[in-house]
């Protein structure tokens, strides 16, 4: 018994293949595609995600970050704003999430760093949550059954807000007619999904 | 359900995205040593167990993660108001007040 966790421990600080394998949090999930599918799943990997705090109140931190992302914070709540490079979301006041595709992290936090003094913070959560797309057209339907959140009259195309699904909580974001953004601590994922493949079973789910 | 209006988010949400914490405007102590065991007591563990007005902290647990104030009515569960800490209630009682 020993010499078994002994072996999976040394086998792990080794290392063979000479580098951190990078695993997104759902990279183990397979699924059997349906013929007609109504909800599409996507989960980006490895895309930057950085929680921004600071006071909206604050010229500078302002100014600060606008000139690092090109556009100004948005402060009103459950606001976002999108560019070719970044996304910022509204999530609490003084808090923003910042999203990223092609951007590493740590240069986001540099660039912010070097701009912004005083009172605030920059982390890294890109490897503590997982950005998930839905699309389709059942996409609606899946999420009324998942959110106690009124998708359908109360989340316009920008909008975003964090709240339940199922009982997990993430950050839901109407990304584009049809398309929203699932934001999940990493933790939830696994049942995230299995709840999303059971909730779209009657719709038919693809994995794209 | 209630439904709660978030002050912070500025909309209305399902009580399931927050929780209860207990009676609001509880001020602590600005010298604790000076007081008397009772008076240090009644600070810590005693609560206002009141039929009717009642002001209370919730916390959007699963939103923004704000706490915030909220007036219930224990009796009829009707909320009345909620606002942010730091701001003092429109709606309170008349014996609370005096």
């Amino acid at each position: 018994m020993s010499d078994l966790t002994t072996f999976e421990f040394a086998a792990r600080a080794q290392n063979t293949q000479g580098a951190t394998r990078r695993e997104t949090p759902l990279h183990h999930v397979s699924h059997q595609n349906a013929e007609a599918a109504a909800v599409v799943f996507n989960e980006v990997p490895f895309c930057a995600q950085l929680t921004l705090r600071g006071s909206p109140e604050n010229p500078d931190f302002l100014a600060g970050v606008e000139k690092v992302l090109g556009f100004a914070l948005p402060v009103q709540p459950l606001t976002s704003h999108a560019s070719d490079s970044y996304y910022v979301f509204w999530i609490s006041p003084g808090e923003w999430l910042i999203l990223a595709e092609n951007i590493e992290p740590a240069v986001i936090e540099a660039s912010l760093r070097a701009e912004l003094t005083g009172h605030f913070a920059v982390v890294d959560v890109s490897a503590g949550q997982t950005l998930m797309t839905l699309s389709g057209e059942a996409v609606q339907q899946v999420l009324q059954k998942s959110c106690g959140y009124d998708v359908e009259a109360s989340l316009p195309v920008g909008k975003v807000v964090t709240t339940t699904f199922a009982k997990a909580t993430l950050v839901l974001h109407h990304q584009a007619e049809g398309k929203y953004f699932l934001i999940v601590r990493r933790s939830f994922a696994d049942y995230v999904w299995r709840w999303l493949v059971d909730a779209s079973a009657e719709y038919g789910l693809t994995v794209v | 359900m209630l439904h709660l209006f978030c002050p912070y988010c500025q909309e209305l949400r399902e009580e399931n995205e927050f929780h209860y914490r207990g009676q609001a405007h509880i001020v602590r102590p600005k010298d604790p040593e000076s007081l008397s065991d009772k008076e240090w007591g009644d600070y810590l563990f005693f609560r206002n167990n009141s039929k009717g007005i009642h002001h209370e902290m919730w916390y959007h647990v699963s939103g923004c993660r704000r706490f915030f104030n909220v007036t219930r009515n224990t009796v009829t569960y009707e909320i009345y108001e909620t606002y942010k800490i730091g701001e003092t209630p429109a709606v309170t009682d008349k014996e609370e007040t005096e």
